[in-house]
């Protein structure tokens, strides 16, 4: 195996990683903001439960986007040199005010969040999680400023071989960053809202007696859940006029119709002179699950939001079971569509600027190798971990929160004291 | 431009090793200061509020290498491969305990985790005593990965031992100003303990570098000298404030101390990086976001020490 090859999964196992758990932070963390926000407003004690109950999942969750992200971040200087080598200048920016405005702010005040419960004023606490939120939409434009780049490389120009920038407000309006930022904050408004739903649902189909956290909660994410899924689609579609003009081999092949391939594959020739510049024809795979997948969650998101109507949807009870399927459905289709966005986006690290095999760093591949298989080890066995815990205080309900007890009482969030 | 991010860089980096450093020191002692399950819960919540907000001064550390010098992130990190994937690893796995040990009530659970977190804490420190001893030397040569031998050769390996007595330290002086009774006594003991070998590890680690590692330029060798001995003497100042009950200035010692292995690696580095910049356009870019939020990054983290001032006693929140 060579180090470019193993370069690429390791950036893609991370990766990967880092997504299933961001998504689902970005989702819950709307959910928790508004329920306390409920709360704070209405004084309602359900409201105050159901943000403990939610938010005590979305911190556990929170763990492992922290730890994939770390890895994330070095991993550019461990394996990508020579995308710093030629693009340092520009997509290093973003990349930088991402960790100063937005993470830096996210994870202070979410520690604050975290220990201020029954300590911080009722307001200033609210205006933490709504801080942390922001924090974390902001984090993603960055991110996903720098990813645009990368696609639709704009804003600087070439000189010597390196990329200087020379309009940073370009970045910023790059037509390959909106439409994908909105679809990709769709889908984490999807994944909240299903995984709301979902447990919300199980604890129907369980008869747990905890009816009024969770009948709140099943609305709530019944709610948001074809908002989010709509626009996935609505936003998919968008970006694929941006795609077409500035990537049309990657369109291409996630079409796979002959006549495009050969249209082209003449623009390929006429842009990059001969050579292979088309990506891996089974990109069109992962492209059709995401596409097929979205459409039925879409159809199957609005049937329950209409069953929601005389409270059909708990009296059915086959519907709840249906939710309880769909949560982990878009994760995967999360995947894919960074598999499509990504591996679409080769041969090119920098399209049309600086190709994936130029990128990659001179280090031996016993190297790669062997941090390949630490890394892949190390965060697979905390996923799993972090799931399994995130799946045990699902179970538990609300009457096991994780906030606001003291040392003095610490046995209420022992699980094992249920 | 290029000299102010340097200093953003040069204090973000200082600070992080103040502030994780006493995460770290309070993880390696974890076992240590606590002796019951309820203590070590007690330890976790004195760094508990600002475990977070302590640890992404490494990130944006990470951030401004990538923004501002692309090419030194590419030489410190490529250039020491090995060695910074194991510290990626040992980063990740501390994080975890921390994460993870509270989640459940099982007490076997619970005692893993804290084995996991003392002996991953003692390994960060080792890995930044090693990264420091090493980069001491100066980077490797663009494109290349160091071996090793010049990674884990004995002077790394000396200034390992100096971070992890230096970061112990510098926990159990933080641990004195944030406990309170039995524990605070504990805390205060190890200090006093710990603050002298320690100060004695840095002052060998940094003079066996001026004499053995560091290039023959007087000005290098005066600064790296004079910093690594006011480190030194703050640690060995800081004692006494121990034992005479001043935690606050004590910490405030330790924390220069902590600091100084930092400033001297860029005061060594400082002339090895003409043009590792990133150019002049983009740090101004950059330099226009910084100047409105770097404030607001002080006043976020102001307000968070601020907050969460008190003393760790019985009605304090838990959560780690």
């Amino acid at each position: 195996m060579d180090t470019l090859l193993l370069a690429r999964l390791q950036f893609a196992t991370t990766t990967s990683l880092h997504f299933l758990f961001v998504t689902l932070s970005l989702g819950l963390v709307v959910f928790v903001a508004g329920m306390q926000t409920a709360y704070a407003v209405s004084g309602k004690a359900v409201y105050a439960r159901m943000t403990k109950f939610w938010g005590t999942l979305y911190v556990i969750n929170y763990a492992l986007g922290i730890v994939t992200g770390l890895v994330m971040e070095f991993q550019f200087g461990l394996n990508w040199g020579g995308l710093s080598e030629v693009a340092g200048n520009v997509f290093g920016a973003p990349l930088a005010l991402e960790t100063l405005i937005a993470f830096f702010v996210e994870a202070t005040f979410l520690g604050m969040w975290i220990f201020g419960w029954n300590r911080l004023p009722k307001w200033i606490h609210l205006a933490l999680i709504w801080l942390v939120a922001v924090a974390a939409y902001a984090s993603a434009l960055w991110v996903l400023a720098a990813n645009a780049f990368l696609q639709n490389p704009v804003g600087h120009e070439m000189r010597n071989g390196r990329a200087y920038l020379t309009d940073f407000g370009a970045l910023l309006r790059n037509d390959s960053l909106t439409d994908s930022l909105l679809h990709v904050v769709s889908a984490a408004l999807l994944a909240g809202g299903l995984f709301v739903a979902g447990i919300s649902a199980w604890h129907f189909i369980r008869r747990t007696d905890e009816v009024e956290v969770f009948r709140r909660s099943l609305r709530w994410g019944v709610v948001a859940a074809p908002v989010g899924a709509f626009s996935i689609i609505h936003f998919g579609f968008l970006q694929e006029v941006a795609i077409e003009r500035y990537q049309p081999m990657k369109l291409a092949v996630m079409y796979q119709e002959p006549a495009r391939l050969e249209a082209a594959r003449q623009l390929m020739l006429q842009r990059f002179g001969p050579g292979d510049f088309a990506p891996p024809s089974w990109i069109a795979i992962p492209y059709q699950i995401m596409m097929n997948g979205a459409f039925v969650l879409a159809l199957a998101t609005l049937a329950c939001l209409v069953l929601l109507f005389r409270n059909w949807l708990v009296r059915l009870r086959v519907p709840l079971y249906a939710l309880v399927v769909m949560m982990p459905v878009p994760f995967v289709l999360v995947i894919m569509g960074w598999l499509v966005r990504e591996v679409g986006r080769q041969p090119w690290a920098v399209y049309g600027l600086l190709t994936t095999e130029k990128a990659v760093s001179d280090v031996p591949p016993g190297l790669v190798l062997a941090s390949y298989v630490g890394f892949t080890l190390v965060l697979g066995l905390l996923v799993v971990l972090d799931y399994w815990l995130i799946a045990t205080y699902a179970r538990r309900g609300p009457r096991h929160t994780l906030f606001g007890t003291t040392l003095a009482e610490p046995a209420r969030d022992r699980l094992t004291a249920y | 431009m290029d000299l102010v991010w340097a200093v953003l860089l040069g204090l973000l980096f200082c600070g992080y090793f103040v502030v994780d450093g006493f995460d770290i020191g309070t993880g390696l002692l974890l076992r240590r200061v606590g002796h019951t399950e309820g203590e070590r819960r007690a330890l976790l919540t004195a760094i508990g509020p600002f475990f977070l907000g302590n640890e992404v001064w490494l990130v944006a550390v990470g951030g401004v290498l990538a923004g501002a010098f692309p090419l030194v992130k590419d030489r410190a990190l490529g250039g020491m491969y090995p060695l910074v994937v194991v510290g990626l690893l040992v980063w990740v796995l501390r994080d975890a305990s921390i994460w993870f040990r509270s989640r459940r009530g099982s007490l076997g659970w619970r005692a893993g985790w804290d084995r996991m977190l003392v002996v991953t804490s003692a390994a960060f420190a080792a890995f930044w005593g090693l990264f420091i001893g090493a980069a001491l030397a100066g980077l490797p040569p663009a494109g290349a990965t160091a071996g090793a031998a010049r990674l884990a050769g004995p002077y790394p390996l000396l200034w390992a031992v100096a971070m992890v007595a230096l970061f112990a330290a510098h926990g159990s002086v933080f641990l004195a100003v944030r406990l309170s009774g039995d524990l605070m006594k504990r805390a205060e003991a190890t200090a006093a303990r710990l603050l002298r070998p320690a100060a004695g590890l840095l002052a060998l680690a940094v003079s066996a570098g001026a004499v053995l590692v560091l290039p023959k330029r007087w000005e290098v060798l005066l600064s790296a000298v004079l910093i690594g001995g006011l480190g030194a003497a703050a640690l060995w100042a800081a004692r006494a404030a121990v034992r005479r009950g001043r935690h606050g200035r004590a910490l405030t010692l330790t924390s220069l101390a902590a600091a100084s292995p930092v400033a001297v690696l860029l005061v060594r580095l400082a002339g090895d990086l003409p043009g590792a910049a990133a150019d002049d356009d983009t740090l101004r870019t950059l330099g226009g976001f910084a100047l409105v939020t770097l404030p607001l990054l002080v006043a976020a983290q102001a307000w968070m020490w601020w907050a969460f001032r008190r003393r760790v006693d019985a009605g304090t929140v838990v959560f780690f």
